[in-house]
């Protein structure tokens, strides 16, 4: 049972394994949220838990974000290791104080003497007809706040490894699901999960421009990559993996080898993460781009409800193919 | 442009590729190339230079036959008629 | 700072005579530019200056007879020119009106912006900037082909390596230093010299093949009919490329022989015969022919031989030959055995593109036939290569199209 009998699994799946290990490892962990139990989750992640590990270590909770949050920043501090889950990130905006005031700072506020151990995982973005006030993408928005740590799996292999080392690590950490991706079918590579919470990734090498991405921007980045290559122009994908702490080495070393950077996000432009990534590059490497630094992000409107329009206001591998072929000097 | 002034233009330009050359002893039927020791760069550039001054293209086919005063006068005139 | 001196074009030049100078102390030159006009065997020779900078002092006079390597100029170089520049500029600031604190990141002095004036504005990306000021490329005269002309990393990395490869020719200048040195200086002396020495040394070899002309002369005439008179292409220009392609693959037969050794050319520089009516002949040669169009070809052809006439070659170009090729055909000559120039190692004679009986896919018909006959060096090469270059000259020669 220790052993993952499949090697191929859908993203949900390798969530829900990844979920497993850790509770049969460390008797500490324990995950709470809505639904999380009798209901076998939101999205169907702990399906088959609640008989699995009974009441104690799979709770469901009152429809109170905040309340359940504090809760799970307090069973930390207690020495817990707590996997908090939030329906979706439009919904930890009700418990953004107790991330944000409590989790982010009480190590800093009480002078070094409490880590808080917490895990909180919530999906995220659009594309799935939700509307509004049910599909943003606001991770890039935490990945403001000093003293929390954001990843975003967008592979099988990161859904399956992330969590342990997110466990492990002595502070608040929060997992993006794009809740898109939980259908995603893929295969764990056979060593398993080795897997650092600090670095970005390059999915695919390239020579022409870098793209530079996660979550399910890395999907459709690669498929642009694959109709680029058709062109003659190689896109390297880099899969950032962590936006915070993002990790420069790996995107940096990326864009001195192309000279060009495109950013790849569902989020909006104005204060995301995009312009974050776009600053850094152009503070660092100014001498080192061919041309300016595209973004490709989110329209900025609230999500439109049609299908039509919310498909037009997010990214798709056409418009990234569109922006890269556009680039300075990008041809020959 | 009567004859005597297309003689002169090609004398002009025949003189700058040729500058040594006699153009008084050379007859109207007398082969360029062997008679002024010229060579077909100069017979090229003295054409692209004609060509230029009165505004008339040479087609390729005719290129090939004005090797003497003679031939690329008449070839001129027609050209000019035109 | 930088020391002009007098350049070598020959091993067989001791010196030459300076006719004119055409700067002044205090010009500003430009790599490539025209300094002046020197005498030499092999005629007035434009002698260039490779860097930049400001002519600070003219150490030859005008009428001078020079040696080569001595000093003929001073030059300031580029980068003590920019302190001067930047010096001036300092003085005239506490002149302005106010001055403004220097933590305001925009400077609005109305002399900083007539000094900068002078230079020309470039749009150039922030690598390309980089990259010129690494390889020493002058952004001004790269052409951009991005987004309204915008210069990207590949249009200066382009530029640079087509200047490199022009500029080898400063090496090969030191290997042609090979032959004795002629101790008169005539053209007829110089000529004579070379060629005494290379009947003396090198053990030609000659291999003849007879090219069926009819495909390329008949695209000649189809391409020329669409063309105005001065951009028509002729027989030479396709031979020039031909022969540079030819040596693209069979690199054997480019570069020199020097201390009893191959050295085989990375650059193929094709030098062309010209006689001269006055009497002797120049080499003068078309650098990189490999790498350049049949139409970029036809225009240096065309403006070389113009200048060889006037006398007013570039000491580069008549240095740098890494192969000959003669088409003495032209005047009657069916087939030309050819002398080779040392150190090159090979010579390329073209004959005159004459009608003849030729067989063709088992018939004899006339078709127009160019002798070619290649003169090689036996210390470099064995007839093995030298028919193996032929035979890639006939093949281009019945695909003119792919030139």
């Amino acid at each position: 049972m220790n052993k993952v009998a499949k090697l191929t699994m859908t993203y949900r799946e390798a969530i829900r394994e990844a979920i497993r290990d850790a509770m049969q490892k460390d008797e500490r962990v324990f995950l709470m949220g809505e639904d999380v139990g009798r209901y076998g989750g939101c999205f169907n992640v702990s399906e088959g838990m609640l008989e699995e590990f009974g009441e104690e270590r799979i709770i469901d909770t009152p429809l109170s974000e905040s309340g359940f949050t504090g809760c799970g920043i307090g069973a930390a501090l207690g020495g817990m290791r707590p996997i908090v889950e939030i329906m979706t990130v439009n919904f930890s905006l009700l418990a953004a104080d107790q991330i944000i005031n409590t989790a982010a700072i009480l190590l800093y506020m009480s002078g070094g003497q409490f880590n808080v151990p917490v895990v909180i995982r919530m999906a995220t973005g659009g594309g799935k007809q939700l509307a509004a006030q049910h599909s943003r993408s606001l991770e890039g928005w935490y990945a403001h706040i000093p003293g929390l740590k954001i990843l975003t799996p967008a592979t099988i292999e990161d859904a399956r490894s992330m969590l342990w080392h997110a466990l492990e690590d002595p502070d608040p950490v929060l997992i993006f699901e794009n809740s898109t991706l939980y259908n995603y079918k893929g295969t764990l590579p056979e060593n398993g999960a080795a897997f650092d919470i600090r670095t970005a990734k390059v999915r695919r090498e390239g020579r022409d421009v870098s793209i530079l991405t996660y979550g399910i921007g890395l999907h459709k980045s690669l498929e642009a990559s694959e109709k680029l290559a058709e062109e003659g122009i190689e896109a390297e994908v880099v899969d950032l993996r962590v936006l915070r702490p993002l990790d420069n080495e790996t995107i940096f070393s990326s864009v001195v080898k192309t000279g060009r950077a495109v950013i790849v996000d569902e989020g909006w432009k104005s204060g995301g993460i995009s312009a974050e990534i776009s600053t850094r590059v152009t503070e660092e490497l100014f001498y080192e781009l061919d041309c300016p630094v595209e973004r490709i992000c989110g329209e900025e409107v609230p999500a439109p409800y049609a299908k039509h329009l919310e498909q037009a206001s997010l990214p798709n591998a056409q418009s990234i193919v569109k922006t890269v072929k556009k680039m300075g000097g990008i041809y020959g | 442009m009567n004859q005597p002034d297309i003689e002169s233009t090609i004398k002009k330009h025949l003189h700058r590729v040729a500058p040594e050359a006699d153009l008084k002893q050379l007859q109207p039927d007398d082969e360029l190339g062997p008679t002024l020791d010229i060579d077909s760069m100069d017979i090229y550039t003295l054409m692209v230079a004609i060509s230029e001054e009165l505004h008339v293209d040479i087609p390729e086919e005719e290129y090939g036959k004005l090797i003497s005063l003679q031939k690329i006068q008449e070839f001129l005139q027609q050209a000019l008629i035109q | 700072m930088g020391k002009f001196v007098m350049p070598s074009l020959g091993s067989e030049m001791i010196d030459a005579k300076l006719v004119q100078w055409f700067i002044q102390p205090g010009d500003k030159v430009n790599k490539g530019d025209i300094i002046g006009e020197i005498d030499t065997e092999k005629g007035l020779i434009d002698i260039e200056i490779f860097e930049e900078g400001i002519v600070t002092e003219l150490i030859a006079k005008e009428g001078e007879t020079i040696p080569v390597g001595s000093i003929m100029a001073i030059i300031n170089g580029a980068d003590e020119k920019t302190k001067v520049e930047v010096i001036e500029t300092k003085q005239q600031e506490p002149n302005g009106e106010k001055e403004l604190p220097k933590k305001n990141g925009k400077l609005k002095h109305p002399h900083k912006e007539d000094n900068k004036e002078s230079t020309v504005k470039v749009k150039a990306s922030p690598l390309a900037r980089r990259v010129a000021e690494d390889l020493g490329v002058d952004l001004t005269k790269v052409g951009g082909s991005g987004p309204a002309g915008t210069i990207h990393r590949k249009d200066v990395e382009a530029f640079a390596e087509l200047k490199k490869a022009d500029e080898t020719f400063e090496k090969e200048l030191e290997m042609a230093d090979h032959l004795s040195a002629a101790d008169k200086k005539s053209m007829r002396h110089s000529i004579a010299a070379a060629m005494s020495r290379s009947n003396q040394e090198i053990p030609h070899y000659y291999l003849e093949i007879d090219i069926d002309m009819k495909r390329a002369l008949d695209w000649l005439q189809e391409t020329n009919n669409k063309r105005p008179v001065n951009e028509r292409l002729m027989p030479a220009m396709l031979l020039i490329k031909t022969v540079a392609n030819a040596l693209a693959e069979v690199p054997e037969l480019n570069g020199f022989w020097t201390d009893e050794a191959m050295h085989i050319e990375e650059g193929i520089h094709i030098g062309f015969a010209i006689s001269l009516r006055q009497g002797g002949l120049v080499i003068p040669a078309i650098l990189n022919a490999d790498r350049k169009s049949l139409d970029e070809i036809r225009s240096e052809f065309v403006d070389m031989v113009t200048r060889a006439r006037e006398g007013h070659l570039r000491s580069r170009e008549v240095s740098s030959a890494t192969i000959t090729l003669t088409s003495l055909g032209e005047r009657g000559a069916q087939k030309v055995y050819g002398v080779i120039y040392p150190p090159q190692v090979a010579l390329i004679g073209f004959g005159k593109i004459m009608e003849r009986p030729h067989a063709v896919e088992g018939m004899i018909g006339i078709r127009p036939v160019l002798s070619t006959v290649l003169a090689g060096d036996h210390r470099a090469t064995d007839g093995h290569t030298g028919s193996r270059f032929l035979e890639k000259i006939n093949e281009q020669l019945q695909h003119p199209e792919a030139l």
